[in-house]
């Protein structure tokens, strides 16, 4: 029956190869998507975890424009009174609250921006996997600069060297420098807090206090208390990981629109390509009823013929998939938020699971027309043409 | 035929279950060798970021501009030997901005990122067709203020034109004098541009250029 198929579908080389093929680009894209969300959601996750961070305590104001913010790697405009630090310090939950001072200075011709970032020692508690170049050490004074590893690479600065930032009119000496960690660490210009604070004239004030606490389970009861302090606004990690999945969300429905359009498209390339293959062989198939054929062996031909079609269409996409991940995954993370530098699609078992009922379900739907319309092919017809 | 068809569906199979196992095998994301960050690199490239304006200033006459890669991995020894210093990994190729007056080449443009004191310098040298220095521009510069006016002085700047590979470069004998606390940055800029002037002149053998997209 398989055999019978097959050869069927061979005689008209062409047709059925661009059956295939649409098949297979519509089962690729489905299969990219299935692998998209999990992944994307798992390499945040652990981004974030890596940043040491269970809340954050900035500037009352919009979350949503702050993660904006955040991503076009702006610092905020507003800031916090630098009391607050010692408020949230004393709290028995709270493990280490790390002060940040964040001031970005715009390179226009260089179409960048600097990042100033000034923190204290709480940093290093917060993030024990830094790792630092050879040479490097901890600031010694208020003109120490450590650079993350692509601002050094950049600026051509290693431990020893002199900085200036012609902006500010601030010079300072590189004490070390941060090997790549794959997060925006690595373009960021670290200096002391207060260095930072006096280079931008905010004396006594902070961007943020980033916050990691004894028990992570105390996380609504310490976030409810330090929301209580005036000005202040407190974004626990599950609302900056919130607001980050509904942006990726938005990229996803786009790109699933489009997955499932292509989808039909496929499905009625399929019916279109079984009908016509139909309607070509309709004496073939009266003679076929003529010397005994059943309606349902006709239907079952037909039916193998579009299962063999979706089948075969989805393995080629399927291994389309797995071969040019890299490179759609490369035009994705053009478009999702916070792309993190891990692998963003992973593409599991039960992936390539769903895609092979997807294309049993949608060979089936595509066949029954055909199958209906080869069935009630008459044997008279046959005998007439005889 | 039926045995014929069976046999190259059979053949088709074992291809495609071949491709998937060596995919699996290859494309592990658990692969020990494979980095999961981008490893580090050497400095990147410095990019020509003020087109138009460089080429009015140095060729008005200019249409069009092309650039290509000189591959220098070839001649690293010679290399070596002229710039009396190790070859960089960056020096392994030469992007060359070729300049063009309708469908004359009159010229070209190099760029190259130097150490400055304080901060990276990003250099911009423009050659005749003869490989001589029409004129050196510095399209980036952290320096403080009075090592960056010392460098941007114009006098001084026009001390690189007419120079070739084999001219004199030493920042006191062949230059204007700068102020002592640009002298550093001003070497580093004069040694950049001398490396530049031998990277572009040295033949590379087989010279093996890849085109690129013009911006």
């Amino acid at each position: 029956m398989i055999l019978l198929a097959w050869k069927n579908l061979l005689r008209r080389p062409w047709r059925t190869g661009l059956a295939l093929a649409g098949v297979a680009i519509a089962m690729a894209t489905l299969t990219w998507l299935s692998g998209l969300g999990a992944a994307y959601q798992r390499t945040l996750s652990n981004e974030l975890d890596r940043m040491g961070v269970q809340l954050m305590l900035v500037p009352l104001g919009c979350p949503y424009d702050a993660a904006a913010r955040v991503l076009k790697d702006n610092a905020l405009e507003s800031s916090i009174p630098a009391s607050v630090l010692d408020i949230v310090r004393k709290e028995n939950a709270v493990a280490v609250a790390a002060p940040l001072l964040i001031a970005a200075l715009p390179r226009i011709s260089e179409k960048r921006v600097d990042l100033w970032v000034g923190i204290d020692g709480a940093a290093r508690e917060l993030k024990p996997w830094w790792k630092a170049q050879q040479g490097s050490d901890w600031f010694q004074n208020d003109d120490s600069v450590i650079l993350g590893a692509e601002a050094a690479e950049i600026e051509m600065r290693s431990p020893g060297d002199k900085l200036f930032s012609p902006e500010t009119g601030w010079s300072g000496r590189i004490v070390g420098v941060l090997q790549r960690s794959g997060t925006s660490d690595d373009s960021v210009f670290f200096i002391p807090l207060a260095a930072a604070q006096r280079m931008f004239h905010q004396e006594g004030r902070l961007t943020a206090v980033a916050v990691r606490l004894r028990d992570p389970t105390q996380l609504k009861s310490v976030a409810d208390r330090l929301q209580q302090l005036p000005g202040i606004q407190v974004v626990t990690l599950t609302e900056m990981m919130g607001t980050f999945l509904n942006l990726l969300g938005s990229v996803r429905t786009l790109l699933q629109s489009i997955a499932v359009l292509a989808l039909a498209v496929a499905l009625l390339t399929v019916l279109n390509t079984l009908l016509a293959a139909v309607v070509e062989r309709t004496n073939e198939l009266s003679l076929f009823r003529a010397i005994g054929a059943s309606r349902f062996q006709v239907v079952r031909i037909i039916s193998a013929e579009s299962l063999l079609l979706t089948m075969g269409g989805t393995v080629a996409g399927l291994l389309f998939a797995l071969v040019c991940r890299s490179w759609f995954e490369g035009i994705v993370k053009r478009f999702v938020p916070f792309a993190p530098n891990a692998t963003l699609i992973s593409i599991q078992p039960e992936h390539v699971g769903r895609a092979l009922l997807l294309a049993a379900i949608v060979g089936i739907l595509a066949g029954a027309f055909p199958a209906w319309k080869a069935s009630r092919a008459h044997p008279a017809k046959a005998v007439k043409e005889l | 035929m039926s045995r014929r068809v069976l046999s190259v569906s059979l053949a088709l199979l074992g291809f495609a279950a071949a491709a998937v196992i060596g995919v699996r095998l290859t494309r592990s994301p658990e692969t020990v060798f494979e980095p999961r960050t981008r490893p580090i690199e050497a400095a990147p490239l410095c990019p020509w970021r003020n087109v138009e304006e460089d080429l009015r200033a140095f060729f008005p006459a200019a249409t069009s501009h092309r650039a290509e890669t000189k591959i220098l991995s070839g001649v690293r020894v010679e290399l070596a030997a002229k710039l009396k210093r190790p070859v960089t990994p960056e020096e392994n190729a030469l992007q060359l901005n070729h300049i063009f007056a309708s469908s004359n080449w009159i010229g070209t443009v190099l760029t190259r990122r130097v150490k400055g004191e304080y901060g990276a310098i990003e250099v911009v040298a423009a050659f005749d067709t003869n490989a001589v220095i029409k004129g050196v521009r510095l399209q980036r510069i952290r320096e403080p203020q009075p090592i960056a006016a010392a460098l941007r002085n114009q006098d001084w700047l026009a001390a690189f034109a007419g120079k070739g590979s084999e001219s004199g470069w030493d920042v006191d004998r062949d230059f204007p004098p700068v102020p002592p606390a640009a002298r550093g940055s001003a070497a580093a800029v004069i040694d950049g541009v001398r490396s530049l002037s031998m990277l572009f002149t040295i033949p590379a053998e087989p010279i093996r250029a890849i085109p690129h997209h013009a911006p």
